[in-house]
């Protein structure tokens, strides 16, 4: 009886784990990401493109052993990001336009720009 | 040497304000200004734990703990100052010796909380920003100029704000330190709001309006319109809810505290 039980409740977290695994995975599967890489106080990819009027995930990795922040202006975003660690901004929904981002530590090698399309 | 000026000044200015504000009030109505020291101790030894830490902190909240930190504070900062705009109002008829002992050192506590998170949330990014300066450059000397020189300005300008407001009557200084509290409180709430969109705490949406064309956050004025009043060139329609709901929640306290007369004078 009492094995018989466990069963039922065993399958039934399976169930509701696999519920919610699905329910995550469509949430953030809408999210798209994109990537860039610091590094000798530089951005990578310096321009990037993104679909208009969406939220993107944009996954900042400082690849230089100094810290540097990430800050837009026309994109209200500042986010310092340490050396050698990774650092994670939603941007958007955007109207269409050109968005330029710098890196506040070093803004006169640090530029960049998004182009919402 | 300009770029770290800049640094210095956009992150001093905002504490050198709200500094500038309490010191001139609390030295109006409790003649008072000693609480200063423990809070820039405090401020300064909480801007170094944080920079020290702020990579794991970053890492915490599957990557949003920079942003839940920064916003906590914010929002902090935001009740304790409505609660001094409070204290504030009720000081208007009655002086502060009227006040009971409790009260007084209630509001002691609160200046200095309130001050020293101020100056840990504005010094820790200068922190972190001279750390790695000192580790990119061989001479030191432009960080030196660069920082005193920002840092210099920021302080001038606290302390003509000071100086403005401490010649003022009695009535007028409490009036207009309110209302430059209320505005840098509901400023702070909406920037509390804009990090929890960054990390998607809370939803992004289209901007409400722009007026980039108008007044750059770029610019001089922007930057001084941002430390006074929170001003923002593309608010997104939360961060405005969050502005006025700070306000709102400002005037609600001070009506019914000083209806009910709690947080009012023991005499």
């Amino acid at each position: 009886m009492i094995m018989k039980i466990y069963f039922l409740i065993k399958r039934r977290m399976v169930l509701l784990a696999l519920l919610f695994g699905f329910s995550f995975s469509v949430v953030f599967a809408e999210t798209p990401v994109y990537e860039i890489r610091i590094k000798d106080h530089l951005f990578m990819p310096s321009k990037l493109e993104i679909p208009a009027n969406k939220k993107v995930k944009l996954e900042i990795i400082n690849e230089d052993s100094t810290p540097e922040e990430f800050e837009s202006y026309g994109l209200n975003r500042e986010k310092v990001i340490m050396g050698n660690r990774k650092g994670i901004v939603f941007i958007g929904p955007l109207k269409a336009g050109v968005y330029p981002f710098f890196g506040e530590f070093n803004p006169l090698t640090a530029q960049g720009s998004i182009e919402v399309k | 040497m300009l770029v770290t000026v800049i640094i210095f000044l956009r992150e001093v200015l905002e504490a050198a304000l709200i500094l500038s504000v309490l010191l001139a009030v609390s030295f109006q109505l409790t003649n008072d200004r000693k609480w200063i020291l423990p809070a820039l101790a405090f401020g300064f030894i909480g801007a170094s734990i944080t920079a020290c830490f702020l990579g794991d902190i970053s890492n915490l909240l599957e990557g949003t703990g920079q942003e839940v930190m920064n916003s906590t504070l914010l929002i902090i900062m935001s009740l304790l100052i409505n609660t001094i705009c409070v204290w504030l109002w009720q000081c208007r008829n009655n002086s502060h010796a009227d006040t009971s002992i409790l009260l007084a050192k209630i509001i002691k506590t609160i200046l200095i909380v309130n001050v020293s998170i101020a100056i840990m949330h504005e010094g820790s990014e200068l922190s972190i920003y001279s750390y790695s300066f000192m580790q990119i450059h061989e001479s030191n000397l432009s960080l030196i100029l660069g920082g005193g020189l920002g840092l210099g300005i920021g302080a001038s300008l606290g302390a003509i704000v000071y100086y403005l407001l401490i010649n003022l009557q009695r009535h007028t200084l409490l009036i207009t330190a309110i209302a430059i509290l209320i505005l840098i409180s509901a400023g702070m709430a909406s920037q509390a709001a804009l990090y929890l969109i960054q990390s998607g705490w809370l939803p992004s949406q289209l901007p409400l309006w722009d007026t980039t064309q108008i007044i750059s956050e770029r610019s001089i004025i922007g930057q001084l319109l941002y430390a006074l009043i929170g001003y923002e060139a593309t608010p997104s329609p939360l961060q405005i809810l969050f502005y006025f709901s700070s306000i709102v929640i400002c005037f609600v306290s001070i009506y019914t505290l000083t209806k009910f007369k709690l947080l009012s004078s023991v005499s």
